[in-house]
């Protein structure tokens, strides 16, 4: 039967519980373990089973160092799990190094008046150092004004990430804590809440934002 | 909206508390994936069998940004 695949993990708990509908197992992978249960198909896109599916990242959060979620929905056979893992150890190991002891706060505008811009035709580069420079804009979209106060938590992260808003979700600043710094990092998000009202910040998650795709 | 308590920060992840938003932001933002087994059949005898995995997400969220 395929192995339904809920993250990464560098250690391997006791016991993580249940899963959506079977006991969640680790089961060894190169460079870690991965939390699973057996499963014939993939879950109904429901938001009780996303919940559920939520659930076991917190609990497996809360129970190893490092935990590096996967795609939901992610269903494969022990050898497409194997596979998919053989040569990407170095690139486990530096997600897992990126995520340990860490939690992920994440800071939306809820103002109105942000929605996402509209695709528009750009003229072609004129040249190569042109073309570069927009490439890497389009790679890392700077957060809009709005973020300005969120951001200045950053001092208190250890990672900072956004993600432009979609058609359906809004844009996203990321930040990635220490666990021994969240209290703080609470403490000042509280404050920097209280005089930006156009913000709105939630948390602490696993570090999803932080995950690489690696499954 | 789930705010971080301080004083359990770091100890307690509460998941009940997160919402809608927060759940299909953290879980549904790099796709899902799909997957559908097809069995083409011919006078009730099994010819071909093809298993289908299909990753259905925003397509900002997955393609190399130059293509974006």
């Amino acid at each position: 039967m395929p192995l339904y695949v809920f993250a990464l993990v560098d250690a391997a708990p006791r016991t993580v519980g249940r899963g959506l509908s079977a006991a969640v197992a680790l089961r060894k992978v190169t460079g870690g373990y991965a939390a699973v249960e057996r499963r014939a198909d993939v879950p109904p896109l429901e938001f009780g089973t996303l919940k559920a599916h939520e659930q076991v990242i917190e609990r497996l959060a809360s129970l190893a160092p490092a935990v590096v979620p996967v795609r939901f929905g992610t269903l494969l056979t022990v050898d497409e799990l194997d596979a998919a893992l053989e040569d990407r150890e170095e690139e486990l190991r530096e997600a897992f190094d990126l995520v340990r002891g860490r939690l992920q706060f994440t800071w939306r505008a809820t103002a109105a008046g942000t929605p996402p811009r509209a695709r528009r035709q750009t003229a072609p580069a004129r040249s190569g150092t042109d073309y570069l420079r927009r490439a890497a804009r389009a790679a890392h979209p700077a957060p809009p004004p709005s973020f300005r106060r969120a951001r200045s938590l950053g001092r208190l992260a250890a990672a900072e990430r956004f993600a432009p808003a979609t058609a359906i979700i809004p844009g996203a600043l990321y930040h990635l804590v220490d666990r021994s710094r969240a209290e703080a990092y609470a403490s000042a998000a509280a404050d920097v809440r209280a005089h930006a009202p156009g913000l709105s910040w939630s948390g602490p998650f696993a570090a999803y934002a932080f995950a690489p795709e690696l499954l | 909206m789930r705010h971080a308590r301080t004083g359990q920060i770091g100890h307690i992840i509460d998941p009940d508390e997160s919402t809608v938003l927060d759940v299909i932001d953290n879980l549904l933002s790099k796709g899902v994936v799909l997957n559908a087994d097809v069995i083409l059949a011919l006078a009730n005898v099994d010819l071909v069998y093809l298993r289908l995995s299909a990753l259905l997400c925003a397509a900002d969220r997955v393609l190399p940004s130059r293509l974006r």
